[in-house]
């Protein structure tokens, strides 16, 4: 429904296609895709792709679920509060397959706490799959997947309550998050789990660095599922978007250059589309 | 000082600290008031959305305006109750798979437009030492997110700390400003005990 009125209030497009101003977003978004495949079609060949350099964050999600295991406690995962059309959102996905099949192999408790419908379905979904893929269908509970509240604090009370009643040993936070980010970060410390926290909404990152045991800073969350996975074909999307990455970096560079010897001149953002 | 008896204000003033007592630690009435505010919230949710969309979409943009692809939303819609079928819940994945694929579509489509914003205002003129730490800052930042780079080359793994110092300033500060900003909210809660509550205005 959201999506069909959104498209009764786009703007009219351009040569039927392109609404103004977004040639070269589709430029940038068909040259990232161009290099995704270049990179995923060498990794699938067996050519070398370069390795993610080490991120303690991600290398911790295996040392939180091995704690709870020990301990005999849930781990919990919460993906942000906004919905799929958040690439954030997209990234807590990527992340929930490798934690649910983790759980499901050590016969450790998998709790997921919603705040938005969707991705609530879509994460019970990936759960029950990854239960079936460590062929431990039995030992999914969907009862442990669980939406909450579509309102922000009715949503973080929840969750302060369920972390003093169920005693979960670690909590993973990987999403967009906005005020209820220091609360939730806050009680978990405060009940002493083992805490990583994930998010690119910068005014959050700082609860996170400071109450969480470990932090992923913005890109870090989209790197997360390739990292996770250690598969080179996966790894070739990290490539691409770095890739990506130096491009910008050289053109603020030029930017940069142009604006201090010919403050006047408007060439590269013009390039740029008039951004 | 003069206790208000406006029941609106008592029931601020007792949700209030019905919260605060979880300072103490987790108690009956810190739960009566979180099953009450999600109860709360989730009837005003379904009220709202139904008022808001689910009314709207059948009784006036289907029914009066005709505009009949509205249709093809709904029925997406219900799919996702055949989650419930166990024998059928297959069909519910094409609802979830249209969400996430039109929420992908839609990242990549809108995104470029937000950071190329913040590219062209990364335009800085080298010619001050405030615009200089600015570009340092920006370029290091930019170099701390290369994944695959840094592992391989020494001195992009440099310049990624002298990144990893800009973020952490950058994030000190923002939690300073944060920090500030929960104490104003706290002090707007204390006020409204204090001056409409118990009516202390000395």
């Amino acid at each position: 429904m959201m999506w069909l009125l959104a498209q009764e209030q786009a703007p009219v497009p351009t040569l039927g296609i392109f609404s103004a101003g977004s040639v070269i977003d589709f430029a940038i978004v068909l040259g990232l895709g161009v290099i995704i495949w270049v990179m995923v079609a060498r990794a699938r060949t067996g050519r070398k792709i370069p390795e993610i350099k080490k991120i303690a964050g991600l290398e911790a999600v295996d040392e939180a679920i091995g704690r709870a295991t020990e301990m005999g406690r849930p781990v919990v995962f919460i993906p942000g509060i906004l919905s799929v059309d958040n690439p954030q959102t997209l990234a807590a996905f990527g992340m929930v397959s490798h934690i649910a099949r983790q759980c499901a192999r050590y016969d450790t408790r998998f709790l997921a706490l919603n705040c938005d419908p969707l991705p609530y379905a879509v994460i019970e979904e990936i759960t029950r799959q990854a239960y079936l893929e460590e062929g431990r269908p039995d030992a999914f509970n969907p009862d442990d997947i669980r939406f909450l509240s579509a309102e922000q604090f009715a949503f973080t009370g929840a969750v302060i309550g369920i972390f003093e009643r169920e005693r979960p040993a670690a909590n993973i936070m990987i999403g967009a998050f906005y005020a209820e980010a220091m609360m939730l970060a806050e009680t978990g410390s405060f009940q002493g789990m083992i805490q990583i926290g994930g998010t690119a909404m910068t005014a959050q990152l700082p609860f996170f660095v400071a109450a969480c045991d470990y932090s992923l800073i913005g890109e870090e969350i989209y790197a997360a599922s390739a990292y996770l996975s250690k598969e080179p074909v996966m790894y070739g999307t990290v490539v691409a978007q770095d890739w990506l990455k130096i491009v910008l970096a050289l053109i603020i560079v030029v930017g940069a250059v142009l604006a201090t010897v010919s403050p006047d001149s408007t060439v590269l953002r013009d390039i740029l589309g008039g951004y | 000082m003069h206790i208000t008896s406006d029941p609106g204000i008592w029931c601020q003033a007792i949700c209030t600290l019905a919260v605060y007592t979880y300072l103490y630690k987790d108690n009956p009435i810190f739960r009566i008031a979180e099953n009450v505010f999600l109860g709360l919230a989730t009837t005003y949710w379904f009220v709202y959305s139904f008022f808001n969309y689910i009314k709207p979409a059948i009784v006036e943009w289907i029914g009066t305006n005709g505009q009949y692809h509205y249709v093809l939303a709904i029925i997406l819609g219900l799919l996702i109750f055949f989650r419930y079928v166990p024998s059928l819940s297959w069909i519910a994945r094409y609802p979830m798979s249209f969400w996430v694929g039109y929420g992908t579509g839609y990242t990549l489509a809108f995104t470029p437009a937000v950071w190329l914003n913040q590219i062209t205002a990364s335009f800085v003129a080298l010619n001050s030492l405030q615009n200089i730490l600015i570009f340092v800052g920006i370029l290091c930042t930019l170099v701390y997110f290369f994944f695959t780079l840094a592992k391989e080359n020494p001195v992009v793994g440099g310049i990624a700390e002298v990144g990893k110092w800009y973020i952490m300033i950058a994030l000190g500060s923002a939690f300073g400003n944060t920090v500030l900003y929960r104490w104003n909210l706290f002090l707007g809660r204390a006020n409204m005990l204090i001056t409409q509550w118990l009516g202390y205005t000395g």
